[in-house]
């Protein structure tokens, strides 16, 4: 059994749960490889699966474009490649949690300054590169005058979300239709006494609508961030791998899945190559 | 040679058709579905594959074919001059093929014997006891329970096609018969240890291998995770799977000796078998038929009442207990039917009348709590994070079922 994660090798102090996943893994007798184009230079035709499932761990357009390819020539993937790539828009992913019924935050997406500020009249603002799943989810633009500043984020459209500010932050990582919560409070974390992310119990309404994201967006891992304003919850965030930050026995459950998600392609024992030369055989 | 096995599915391919076929008998299967009749006469051949950390073997079992347990007369015709007669249909199953069974002892001439592997702790004077309902001189014949080491997690493969079935377990291969209760000679079968105290063993095999096993497979259930494997890496499950066996090795030390009861080694050696990945086991499969798992006399229930006989606290066991109580899974009809009768009569009707414990005992009160602080989360597929504070994953509804649940 062969797994494929389409990322860059985390570093060493990273706290990605990727690597005891992949120990895991391996110690469950699979393999367990790091799919990477690190620096690299590679023949496009010679791009086909190699492993039994690959695993889309990285957003990063290098990532995207070899999981692309890799999903082309044939390959297994958990998460289909479709729903992650399309994930990578915000703008796209906002339109279609819209379209679902999904509480979201009253939502743009422009280019220029002169949106940014007519935006930035219209009360404060979350501003965030349209075109990542990443970054910074919280970053909150609450004067006009920052505007100008925030309009340094990329070259492409920005996407920017009403901000909601009710204290509660909440950050469900979904693993395969298995959903846990942490939750972090904004309050705290503005007064300088941010106690990090810890997991809590989730109600029966983000459960659902947790769910409603990955069916919207055609994802069975991903991460949903909610904001509670006003007791109504709102999600401002979807990604399609979760960090699955403070999670109990996250690596553990992330490779239970995913060893289970292998499983029914698998027909031949990893240590078995040999086929029937290999047989003892009990003849009449 | 010629040996019938009554019962072709994982234990009966994957370790009693293999034994006998090593050990040069002609293998004639019995089977109830149709399909695995003309699988096993169209293909002849099956697989066994034995798995061990990411070392595994395949042996080709050759040499068989199949009769239908619908049509009395071939399987009559084929025991009357069998060998050795061996079960593997689950004791569900037992009731169904003792008719078969008597008509074909009926045609001997001579004395057989019957090796029941069946989980049950008298497997042998049970299928007994249904034979001589249709065969009332059953006396002339041998029946014994089979303790197999063996544990045989899956078939793969599918019987409508040509390609042999494959099973998988892992590698230990020897199996324990009751002496006392069969006729001599005794079938020379590789792997078989005939013993004077079977009784014994298999309580000892029940209160530790299995009790540990079903602790996995609760508390892994109950915690969201898809594999016995999975489970045991779990900290708290592991130390809840050894407490477990702990108090049923104490327990069997203290009622039998410690000869029975094995060693605390033999009990890290049991731990390393539920780590094997190979096998792919499932928590549902190790965890279904919550209700025969729960009997006075078995795995968990019988080595709690057994370890508080002795004066030993069964913390673990009890922990297991309440875990089981809370088992449900849409393919295991058992479960349903123990949730549905939880709902319907509560835990104090269920405690009484499947595990034979009077809800007002210690025990019975230790059960009752601990089942109370699992069910008050469980169910819905709600996932336990951790134990040492009741976590879970998604808030406990209070509506009218949930309070059913924790009558």
């Amino acid at each position: 059994m062969r797994f494929g994660f389409v990322m860059r090798p985390p570093a060493k102090d990273s706290s990605s749960v990727i690597p005891a996943v992949m120990r895991l893994l391996s110690e469950w007798g699979a393999t367990a490889d790091y799919v990477d184009l690190s620096e690299g230079l590679i023949d496009i035709s010679t791009i086909r699966a190699r492993h039994d499932l690959y695993v889309l761990a990285s957003t990063t357009a290098t990532a995207l474009s070899l999981a692309g390819a890799m999903y082309a020539a044939g390959a297994r993937t958990l998460n289909p490649y479709p729903s992650v790539a399309m994930s990578h828009d915000r703008i796209v992913v906002t339109r279609m949690l819209q379209a679902a019924g999904i509480p979201v935050p009253q939502a743009f997406f422009g280019t220029g300054t002169a949106a940014l500020a007519r935006l930035g009249e219209g009360g404060p603002t979350v501003l965030k590169p349209s075109g990542s799943s990443g970054g910074p989810a919280f970053n909150a633009m609450r004067e006009t005058d920052e505007t100008a500043h925030n309009a340094s984020l990329g070259h492409g459209p920005f996407f920017a979300q009403r901000y909601l500010d009710d204290g509660r932050a909440l950050r469900l990582s979904c693993i395969g239709g298995q959903i846990f919560g942490v939750e972090r409070s904004w309050t705290t974390r503005s007064k300088g006494r941010d106690t990090g992310w810890r997991p809590v119990p989730v109600s029966a309404e983000l459960c659902t609508i947790a769910r409603l994201c990955g069916q919207a967006v055609g994802l069975c891992l991903y991460e949903v961030d909610v904001v509670e304003n006003g007791g109504q919850p709102y999600v401002v965030n979807v990604s399609p791998f979760p960090a699955l930050t403070e999670v109990p026995d996250a690596a553990l459950r992330l490779a239970d899945y995913i060893y289970a998600e292998a499983h029914p392609s698998i027909d031949r024992h990893p240590a078995l190559s040999g086929g029937k030369d290999q047989d003892r055989v009990f003849r009449s | 040679m010629k040996a019938v096995v009554i019962g072709p599915g994982r234990v009966g391919c994957g370790f009693v058709g293999q034994q006998l076929r090593a050990s040069g008998f002609e293998v004639i299967f019995a089977a109830r579905n149709p399909q695995v009749v003309a699988h096993l006469n169209r293909v002849g051949r099956y697989r066994i594959r034995l798995v061990g950390g990411s070392r595994a073997e395949e042996i080709l079992v050759e040499g068989i074919r199949a009769v239908p347990l619908s049509n009395l007369d071939a399987v009559a015709r084929e025991i009357a001059d069998a060998d050795v007669v061996a079960t593997a249909v689950t004791v569900a199953g037992l009731p169904d093929i003792a008719r078969p069974l008597a008509v074909g002892l009926r045609r001997r001439a001579a004395p057989a014997n019957v090796l029941a592997f069946e989980n049950l702790i008298d497997a042998g004077s049970q299928l007994r006891a249904l034979v001589a309902r249709h065969l009332p001189d059953t006396g002339l014949h041998g029946f014994s329970g089979a303790l197999v080491s063996r544990a045989i997690a899956s078939r793969l493969g599918d019987v409508r096609g040509n390609k042999p079935l494959t099973f998988v377990g892992d590698a230990p291969a020897s199996f324990l018969v009751d002496g006392q209760s069969l006729r001599w000679p005794l079938p020379a079968i590789e792997g078989m240890v005939a013993v004077e105290d079977y009784r014994m063993h298999a309580l000892s095999k029940l209160y530790t291998f299995s009790a540990g096993h079903a602790t996995a497979a609760y508390l892994g259930h109950l915690k969201g995770y898809r594999y016995i494997h999975t489970a045991i890496r779990d900290a708290e499950i592991r130390a809840a799977v050894l407490g477990a066996m702990h108090e049923g090795h104490q327990a069997l030390s203290a009622e039998y000796g410690a000869r029975f009861a094995g060693s605390g080694e033999d009990l890290s050696a049991i731990v390393a078998r539920f780590d094997n990945a190979g096998l792919n086991d499932p928590v549902s499969r190790v965890g279904r038929e919550p209700l025969r798992k729960l009997g006075s006399e078995d795995r968990l229930v019988g080595a709690a009442r057994m370890a508080e006989r002795c004066g030993i606290h069964p913390a673990y066991l009890i922990l297991a207990i309440a875990a089981a109580l809370c088992f449900e899974h849409e393919d295991d009809p058992s479960s349903l039917t123990l949730q549905s009768e939880l709902t319907a009569g509560g835990v104090v009707r269920v405690l009484r009348d499947t595990c034979r414990l009077t809800p007002s005992s210690p025990l019975g009160r230790d059960v009752m709590e601990a089942r109370a602080r699992l069910a008050s989360g469980s169910g819905d597929g709600n996932v336990l994070l951790r134990l040492r504070d009741m976590l879970w994953a998604s808030e406990t509804d209070p509506g009218p079922s949930r309070t059913a649940r924790t009558a």
